[in-house]
């Protein structure tokens, strides 16, 4: 899943810390997400949306195409 | 029914700064303990290595002739502030929420406690048998240390432990049984108490390798 995590960082001129104590998880958490190693539970997920007020899919964008369309009827 | 109606687009404010989390990749190979806590670990290690020797000397001096009578008090006194300094060192450890330092100087505890020769305290008054036990403390700080570890994590940090725990598991069971063979031929029979510690140092290593998949 692509995100867009580090741009919403930057854009509030926040370091991995101090996002990470925003959210209540670690650095290393933060940096695995940016980086893409990582994807966030929904919970996260949403916690992180919520935090920079988007929507969560400007925040994660899934890189497959949906799955949904994909299954038998 | 718009995307925009289905979607939470929350307008509430931002959570409170929750400081205390634990970073795993202190236990890979970018260890970064503070220095504090490596004093800490230091000195707890220095204090239960001192009372198992200050015990053995104060049972020695009990029986020899020809000693002052304040040799033997004064050997029971130091036992007792080594024993009092360890005590203090959790206490801060635990004050400090620093849990890594706190597993970490309950093993090196328990190991420096567990090794001594327990056999004079075994036949001993009444008083002195307890002393055999004296292991359990740092075994059950130990323990406690590595619930609230574990319950401190965050949801990828739980991850890298449960890959770790996996590893360890893994490299145990296989040491474990691998010895076993070699013992039939003829190789020692080693201590249950290596096993312990094969699985913390496989847990280690685990732990190395899964913080670096995520960095």
């Amino acid at each position: 899943v692509k995100n867009t995590l580090r741009v919403l960082r930057a854009e509030r001129d926040w370091s991995q810390a101090e996002l990470a104590d925003r959210l209540g998880v670690s650095r290393q958490t933060v940096n695995a997400i940016e980086t893409g190693k990582y994807d966030p539970s929904l919970p996260l997920a949403f916690g992180i949306a919520r935090l920079f007020d988007r929507m969560i899919e400007e925040v994660f964008d899934p890189e497959q195409p949906d799955v949904a369309r994909r299954r038998p009827a | 029914m718009t995307q925009t109606e289905i979607t939470p687009r929350a307008t509430a404010p931002a959570p409170p700064i929750r400081p205390g989390r634990i970073e795993f990749t202190a236990c890979g190979p970018t260890a970064k303990l503070s220095q504090q806590a490596v004093l800490d670990v230091t000195l707890l290690y220095a204090g239960a290595v001192a009372i198992p020797l200050l015990v053995k000397l104060w049972t020695r001096a009990k029986t020899q002739p020809g000693l002052e009578p304040w040799t033997g008090s004064l050997l029971l006194t130091g036992a007792f502030v080594a024993a009092g300094l360890v005590a203090f060192l959790f206490r801060r450890l635990a004050r400090r929420g620093d849990y890594w330092a706190m597993f970490l100087g309950g093993g090196v505890a328990f190991f420096a406690l567990f090794r001594f020769d327990k056999g004079p305290l075994a036949a001993g008054t009444v008083l002195e048998k307890p002393l055999v036990l004296l292991p359990l403390i740092p075994a059950a700080l130990t323990i406690w240390a590595f619930l609230k570890m574990v319950r401190n994590t965050d949801e990828l940090q739980r991850r890298i432990l449960y890959q770790a725990l996996s590893v360890g598991f893994v490299v145990t069971f296989a040491a474990t049984l691998a010895y076993s063979v070699l013992e039939d031929l003829g190789l020692p029979h080693v201590s249950a108490v290596w096993w312990w510690a094969t699985l913390v140092l496989s847990w280690v290593v685990g732990l190395a390798i899964s913080s670096r998949r995520y960095r």
